[in-house]
């Protein structure tokens, strides 16, 4: 009965989920995929991407797949889609509506062979970014880390995407800004409870996270006992802090530009918004388009827009390949992920998308980073940059002698507050950033309550 | 032999009206009914999303949480744009009936504007509001932007039922009563107003009931500053509270139901039988 009710509803309401498929009537088996708008190589209609994975796995396999790829708008549709039974095999939400998932049972783990980097095709396990498999492999669902459940597929930071002509830098370093006149009607926020709720939690907690902070950097405690507390500060949802931060939030409402999702983008690039809390890879598109226009030539009047990591702490988000309960065909799913882990379709997503792809090989470093961002060493304002951490096998936080010089280049300064830095933090700025849990049903109630209080002024 | 014999009757076309009607309204309408009164996890009956909406958000009492100011703030925005709307569209739709020869050209002009798509529409008005200089201003001024953004949008559907109604008038009762000796203002409020009641209703609905929950203007025109109850309830089930969320809407229902009971909206048949009958 519920099922039918759920069907009628999904009819009834038409959450915004849409499958495209390549339209051949044949009798192949088919792998269903969802996944976000915009979100892997040439869009989603006709993605030569998603063809080659299906003439890659018949050629692999000797057995034929068709690939239907459905588009969900954010994890709340997702979820409803899938709570109303729609039949994905393999879907990529992010690490907060992952955990809900696995909690819920409507997840399986991935296959032990998907980790085997003996066999040839499992790009996956020997591309993927030992930050990002260290990662997955200290936060913990159910008991059980990430990884048993989830493939990285790109990931990112929240922070300020800037005008530095108007916004000093000192500023941009502080989550106070929300409450700071000079930007006053010129910063905006996330138009949903969860980012909008961090901002409140960094705000309410910043003695304390500054306290933690200088203790970590004396060394007095150690980067695990420093990560830890931070996560428990930035994932409090007891009852006191729930309101301490409904006051926050309610203090800086009416300093906001506003709330947005994307539509503060386009105000962000034509000047009205100064200061736009932002995700990375967002922030990435943002600074690209103000600097050279929509069609890749440089407009009328270029800006140069910056992007800036609070310094007590920020968001760490993921959005991971899972297989349902239901998966029907886990090699098929498990076959896809590994394809977008070439390193070659890695590179080709991040070109499209604008984000940053979990998979660290040389071939990313190379024919991304170092395409993008190296400079020479005796040219005029360039700096060294150093991503040993993502991609470097056998470099272990804190020794030197582990890391190598290969994974050490010249970039030009300004890409140390500008794409490069969003797309690729340093080390020690990623140290502060933490993903978010998911909020249980009871905190979920609570904070939805919070919210509207906190949007109606 | 008998021939089976297919006797068509116009009451065969309401089929199709019928069929649409059951599956967009009346279904999606038990569902809602469905979810107000049972619990998430188990789907049995209960009263407690209701204890639920009423008992507040943050320690309050109901009648002192945003919920209720929400509630309230779109009923003031609401009334607010219905009012505007008719003050702006009755003279319009009496010119246009009454007064001027090119009715078809007037008309248009208020319909072409609904053939570009809304958000666009909105968009470039939020642009022009920044220009002025009133964008974002204050709460003031965002209520006045929201309302000012529901009529430019819910116009047409005002000034339509009221000219179709107007023009269909029989000019002859104007007649009469201007040879009776009723003055011109007399001939209107006596005979024009009340006859054209039904359009008026017609047209109440079509802005009111709309502009209540339309939280894609209030997001636009304000970037989330002024608050709908329409946005609530896109929240509720945005983020997993469908119950909460079937709740408010069924509420927000009734509370309809009640206006259009109380103001006569089911009664739109006008007493002197003329055709000037509710439009939608």
């Amino acid at each position: 009965m519920k099922k039918i009710i759920a069907i009628a509803l999904a009819g009834a309401v038409g959450f915004a989920g849409l499958c495209l498929t390549n339209f051949a009537h044949d009798n192949r088996p088919v792998l269903k995929v969802a996944n976000w708008a915009e979100y892997i190589d040439g869009g989603d209609e006709d993605s030569e991407l998603i063809r080659e994975f299906e003439s890659w796995y018949e050629q692999q396999t000797g057995k034929k797949i068709r690939v239907e790829y459905c588009i969900a708008d954010d994890n709340e549709i997702l979820y409803n889609m899938i709570k109303m039974g729609d039949n994905f095999d393999l879907i990529c939400p992010s690490e907060y509506m992952i955990m809900k998932l696995a909690a819920e049972g409507r997840l399986q783990k991935l296959p032990a062979s998907f980790y085997d980097t003996g066999v040839e095709t499992n790009y996956y396990a020997k591309h993927v970014s030992p930050f990002i498999l260290d990662t997955f492999s200290s936060n913990y669902v159910n008991g059980e880390a990430w990884k048993e459940y989830a493939a990285g597929y790109m990931w990112g930071t929240t922070g300020f995407v800037y005008n530095p002509d108007h916004v000093s830098e000192q500023d941009v370093q502080t989550w106070s800004i929300f409450n700071n006149p000079k930007y006053n009607k010129k910063i905006t926020a996330k138009n949903n409870i969860r980012d909008t709720y961090f901002v409140g939690l960094a705000i309410y907690h910043d003695a304390a996270l500054r306290a933690l902070k200088s203790d970590y950097e004396s060394g007095k405690i150690t980067k695990a006992v420093y990560q830890t507390q931070l996560s428990a500060l930035m994932n409090d949802t007891s009852h006191e802090t729930m309101s301490g931060v409904k006051e926050v939030l309610q203090n800086m409402t009416s300093n906001l530009y506003g709330f947005e999702t994307d539509e503060g983008k386009n105000d962000t690039i034509a000047g009205k918004i100064t200061v736009n809390y932002q995700w990375s890879g967002d922030g990435v598109y943002i600074m690209d388009t103000a600097e050279y226009g929509e069609e890749e030539e440089e407009p009328e009047n270029s800006v140069l827009l910056n992007y800036a990591i609070p310094e007590t702490v920020s968001n760490l988000w993921f959005d991971g390949w899972v297989l349902t309960k239901d998966c029907r065909n886990v090699d098929a799913a498990t076959m896809f992920i590994n394809f977008l882990s070439m390193p070659e379709n890695a590179v080709r997503n991040m070109n499209y998308i604008g984000y940053t792809s979990c998979i660290g090989s040389e071939t990313v470093f190379n024919d991304f980073v170092l395409d993008y961002y190296s400079a020479e060493e005796d040219e005029e304002g360039v700096a060294k940059y150093d991503l040993n951490y993502f991609f470097n096998p056998d470099y272990v936080t804190g020794d030197a002698s582990t890391a190598s010089e290969e994974y050490v280049f010249y970039t030009y300064e300004e890409q140390l507050k500008r794409q490069l830095f969003a797309q690729y933090p340093q080390e020690e700025v990623l140290t502060r950033c933490v993903a978010m849990q998911y909020f249980d049903a009871d905190a979920n109630s609570r904070a939805n309550s919070m919210w509207s209080d906190v949007t109606f002024f | 032999m008998t021939k089976a014999k297919f006797h068509f009757s116009r009451k065969l076309l309401a089929i199709p009206y019928a069929l649409f009607l059951a599956l967009f309204v009346i279904a999606p309408l038990l569902i809602i009914v469905y979810y107000a009164f049972t619990n998430g996890d188990t789907g049995s009956f209960t009263f407690d999303n209701f204890r639920n909406f009423f008992s507040g958000t943050g320690g309050d009492t109901f009648w002192e949480s945003s919920r209720f100011k929400t509630i309230v703030q779109s009923l003031g925005i609401s009334v607010l744009s219905t009012v505007v709307c008719l003050l702006i569209a009755y003279p319009i739709a009496y010119i246009i009936a009454f007064k001027v020869k090119n009715k078809m050209g007037l008309l248009i002009l208020f319909i072409v504007p609904m053939w570009v798509n809304f958000v666009l529409r909105i968009n470039a008005l939020k642009e022009l509001l920044e220009w002025i200089g009133i964008y974002n201003k204050s709460n003031g001024w965002n209520i006045f932007n929201t309302v000012l953004g529901m009529v430019y949008d819910f116009l047409p559907f005002m000034v339509l039922p009221i000219y179709t109604t107007i023009s269909k008038i029989d000019k002859s009762y104007l007649e009469a009563a201007r040879d009776l000796g009723a003055a011109g203002s007399t001939a209107f409020l006596k005979v024009t107003l009340p006859l054209s009641k039904a359009g008026i209703m017609s047209g109440v609905s079509m802005v009111f009931l709309p502009s209540m929950t339309n939280d894609v203007i209030s997001n636009y025109r304000t970037f989330n500053h002024t608050k709908i109850i329409g946005a609530f309830i896109d929240e509720c089930f945005k983020n997993d509270l469908w119950n909460l969320g079937s709740v408010t809407a069924l509420l927000l229902l009734t509370l309809m139901f009640l206006i259009t009971w109380l103001t006569g909206g089911f009664s739109a048949e006008p007493e002197n039988g003329s055709r000037g009958t509710s439009l939608w």
